[in-house]
């Protein structure tokens, strides 16, 4: 795509732009003369000449003759603009993107027309242009604009549109090709305009969450709010699992948006964007929500709260005045810089986030005792019983003998106790090729073939087997670390066969005990870790669960009584 | 001759699709993986989510193809199916020339862009069988550096990613014999 650069009379800035003919006719309504330097092929080579002033190699200097931009093209330009603006702000895109987008709202543009259009809304500081990658300076400065990488995931191609050595991200590529010679627009209200109140909204539905929380709940969303508040961008709520944190956020939830704030649910997972939507649809009828995750069909629709995968945050800037992050230390989205930096841009300057975990990490939990994060904890479940303890058992051998079809007293007295009590089992392993070695070696000792399942990520039938095991028809579920988070079965046990391995850390082996008793009127679930020997992050997860568990007991919140609604 | 499976092939090597074709215009093609939903994500991944990387062991794998199955052919020259200007701004680079890079790196054999396309066809891969092997006719010519002395008596083997009835393989080819290259063989990633 060409870029033209400029200078106007009196101002040492240099500008680029997307449709010279805009530029002259903006300019000289404000009655200032400007010199037009060229064009390049690559806003990439524009942006480095901006700041280093170096005239690039496949500079053509001096323009062709600007076709004439009468008053009724320029008249149509401004009108465009502003039926564009409600839609566009808030978001950060790829040309292609905004193709795509206004292709959705049933604005088919010719690509001048649309060049035009976004050149005045540059003009007007609706929005801000950039190179895709910004690769002007050496090689450690180079940065994604649109997911924030650096590093190796920039990668030099040879590239046919500029005819350079264009920088690509490989980040980001799924969402589309950002690279340096392709333009990133992220409309932001750089003058810091309000936004405007939600146009549809007009009585929220009370759904009948809000009457039935406990006192547990109640008493820490009064401190949450009181967080939020305060001057804090962002609020950790500790909950243990099973404790009802998403029951929690409606009424606040519900407070925001009648304050007319747009509202984002941020999760790690697809699975839980598509379980959450319809519930959070189901509380607030009259509300527009939006389920973002790669191939939904909601992708370029506009609505005041919307629910997606941390990656689709890539698309937003400054759009969200309130965003709750769930799971927040669960895979991709903790470590994961890019990622990070997605969120913090899509959540407005004077946004709050607040982040939903039942594991926070051990950083953030010596933060929060420094009182450099606020925090709020909610050691109780909803039901008021105490978290299932984990049992801890040492196997020597144990994938020998798993291996070589050998009875294992431990594993035998766990099946055994799961029937006498009428249960089903989960029964988790550390690595894919273990679900065929234990699944095996059931058959192997007498169990019947028809009760066992197992389940790893890359199955294809993996959400039958799973539907199966909930329904329970199926008695025994051998499964990966996929299933640790947002599974709830009523009468289930948990078995951890290999809890040495180092895919079960701390946080995942809290996660996968809180699979168990999540339901008050089955509370003979028990949880066991079987190992060939006691690790720290094993040691650790039962120390924070039973530490939760007598926090939870002195606030008083393990009392029947507590929990009459 | 086309590379599919030998299960599918009823006779004396050559597979009802290729039997419908005249012997002069068959090309002979090798693929080291049948096109299946999986390889469809792949091709997809690399050629319109743009994963260039992906070349590298694609290549390679094609490259292990071409050397075993075309041992005796004596390959002296790589070239590939060429992309239409605008297509190629559009995309930012020639899928199949990221391949022949490869494949050509690997067999030490020089890459040539030997073919342009003088006219911008719609995608492949949205037709039919019939409109396929209509739509393309005369699209390819040689390139203007390609002279009939460098590349008569060569034999060339052109590289693709995805061979489904071989038109576009064919259309390439026939330029090519025209010049009065010896042989012309293909390798696509797959079949």
């Amino acid at each position: 795509m060409k870029i033209a650069l400029y200078q106007v009379a009196g101002d040492e800035e240099w500008r680029m732009s997307l449709a010279p003919e805009v530029d002259e006719r903006h300019w000289r309504e404000q009655g200032r003369q400007i010199t037009w330097l060229g064009a390049t092929r690559s806003i990439g080579l524009a942006a480095a000449f901006i700041r280093k002033r170096s005239l690039p190699r496949h500079m053509e200097t001096g323009l062709a003759p600007l076709p004439a931009l009468t008053d009724g093209d320029w008249d149509e330009v401004k009108q465009t603009g502003q039926k564009w603006i409600p839609f566009l702000t808030g978001r950060a895109l790829l040309l292609e993107e905004i193709e795509a987008l206004l292709l959705k709202h049933g604005q088919t543009d010719a690509s001048e027309r649309l060049r035009r259009v976004l050149q005045w809304l540059i003009l007007k500081g609706e929005c801000d242009m950039r190179p895709g990658v910004d690769s002007a300076r050496p090689a450690w400065h180079w940065r994604c604009e649109r997911c924030g990488a650096g590093g190796s995931t920039l990668v030099v191609r040879t590239c046919a549109s500029c005819q350079e050595h264009c920088v690509v991200c490989e980040t980001c590529l799924i969402m589309g090709r950002s690279r340096t010679c392709a333009p990133f627009f992220l409309f932001t209200k750089v003058q810091g305009r309000a936004l405007g109140a939600v146009s549809s909204f007009t009585e929220v539905q009370v759904g009948a969450s809000r009457h039935s929380l406990t006192i547990a709940q109640r008493r820490a969303v009064t401190e949450l709010r009181g967080h939020l508040c305060g001057s804090a961008r962002q609020v950790l709520v500790w909950a243990v699992t099973g404790a009802g944190k998403t029951e929690m956020m409606f009424p606040l939830l519900e407070e925001a948006l009648r304050a007319g704030k747009k509202v984002a649910w941020v999760t790690p997972r697809k699975d839980v964007v598509l379980e959450l939507a319809p519930r959070i649809r189901q509380a607030f009828n009259s509300v527009r929500v939006l389920a973002l995750h790669g191939g939904s069909a909601d992708t370029w629709l506009t609505g005041e709260v919307v629910v997606a995968t941390a990656h689709q945050m890539w698309r937003f800037a400054q759009a969200f005045e309130w965003m709750v992050v769930d799971e927040v230390d669960a895979f991709p989205l903790y470590g994961h810089r890019a990622l990070e930096q997605g969120l913090h841009r899509a959540l407005a300057p004077s946004g709050k986030q607040v982040l939903l975990t039942a594991t926070p990490p051990a950083g953030w939990q010596s933060l929060a005792k420094q009182g450099r994060l606020p925090s709020v904890v909610l050691p109780a479940r909803h039901h008021g019983f105490p978290h299932p303890e984990p049992r801890l058992a040492v196997v020597w051998g144990l994938w020998r003998k798993l291996r070589r079809n050998r009875p294992i007293p431990v594993v035998e007295q766990f099946l055994k106790q799961v029937e006498a009590r009428s249960g089903q089992a989960m029964l988790f392993v550390p690595r894919v090729q273990d679900v065929k070695v234990v699944v095996t070696w059931l058959i192997g000792q007498g169990w019947p073939q028809e009760e066992i399942a197992g389940v790893y990520a890359a199955q294809p039938d993996r959400e039958e087997e799973v539907a199966r095991f909930r329904d329970g028809s199926r008695k025994w579920l051998v499964t990966t670390t996929i299933l640790e988070r947002g599974v709830t079965v009523p009468r289930v046990h948990v078995l951890v066969l290999g809890a040495d391995h180092p895919v079960f850390d701390r946080a995942g082996l809290v996660q996968i005990a809180g699979r168990v008793g999540r339901r008050a009127d089955y509370q003979e679930g028990e949880v066991w870790f079987v190992a060939e020997e006691r690790t720290e992050a094993q040691i650790k997860a039962l120390k924070e669960i039973k530490r939760l568990n007598h926090c939870a007991a002195k606030e008083g919140f393990l009392q029947k009584e507590a929990y009459s609604h | 001759m086309c590379g599919r499976g030998f299960d599918k092939v009823p006779s004396a090597g050559v597979c009802f699709d290729c039997v419908r074709i005249a012997e002069e215009e068959r090309v002979m093609n090798r693929s080291p993986v049948t096109y299946t939903e999986q390889v469809a994500a792949w091709v997809r991944l690399f050629k319109y989510r743009g994963k260039e990387g992906l070349a590298t062991p694609m290549g390679r794998w094609m490259a292990e193809v071409a050397r075993v199955h075309y041992a005796r052919e004596n390959i002296s020259l790589v070239t590939f199916v060429p992309l239409h200007e605008e297509r190629l701004i559009q995309r930012g680079f020639n899928q199949a020339e990221k391949l022949a890079d490869e494949v050509g790196r690997r067999l030490r054999l020089p890459v040539c862009p030997l073919l342009v396309r003088n006219k911008d066809t719609a995608y492949q891969s949205k037709r039919t069988r019939e409109e396929r092997l209509s739509a393309l006719g005369g699209s390819v010519i040689l390139a203007d550096g390609a002279w009939k002395r460098h590349v008569a008596n060569q034999v060339v083997l052109i590289v693709d990613d995805v061979y489904t009835t071989g038109a576009t393989v064919r259309e390439c080819a026939k330029p090519l014999r025209q010049a009065g290259v010896k042989k012309v063989c293909s390798v696509t990633f797959a079949r």
